[in-house]
């Protein structure tokens, strides 16, 4: 794991809209980046 | 403070999960991996599932946090306490 201090990595990456996310549009606000095993499936 | 929920879904399964549960933040679809890996979910770029790990960033786009073992029952509270 990264420790703190670290420079966090930047991303490009599509959310569930298929909108393009970058850590870089979050500059100037914290942000917490929770990663999590797995989505559930629907029903 | 900005969420972001990851793991390697895909976007429409993710669409479907944020659909169930109301989540009003992005969730990130990291089907190559790259990101786990970037951040130490996962060491391996095949792997099924992400580690329940999370980090709190700051605004000048260091690591604040880690948090190796994430309770998502307590994680908020102790997320607020760190902020």
């Amino acid at each position: 794991m990264l420790e703190p201090g670290a420079t966090a990595p930047d991303f490009e990456l599509k959310d569930h809209t298929g909108q393009t996310r970058r850590l870089s549009d979050y500059r100037g606000r914290n942000v917490v980046l929770w990663f999590y095993p797995k989505a559930d499936t629907p029903g | 403070m900005q969420v972001l929920g990851a793991s390697f879904d895909t976007v429409e399964a993710q669409a479907a999960f944020a659909k169930k549960f109301d989540f009003n933040f992005p969730l990130l679809a990291d089907t190559e991996r790259k990101l786990g890996l970037a951040y130490g979910a996962t060491d391996d770029p095949k792997a099924g599932y992400a580690k329940r790990i999370s980090y709190l960033i700051g605004p000048d786009g260091k690591v604040r946090k880690a948090y190796p073992k994430v309770n998502a029952a307590a994680h908020p509270e102790e997320l607020l306490k760190d902020l």
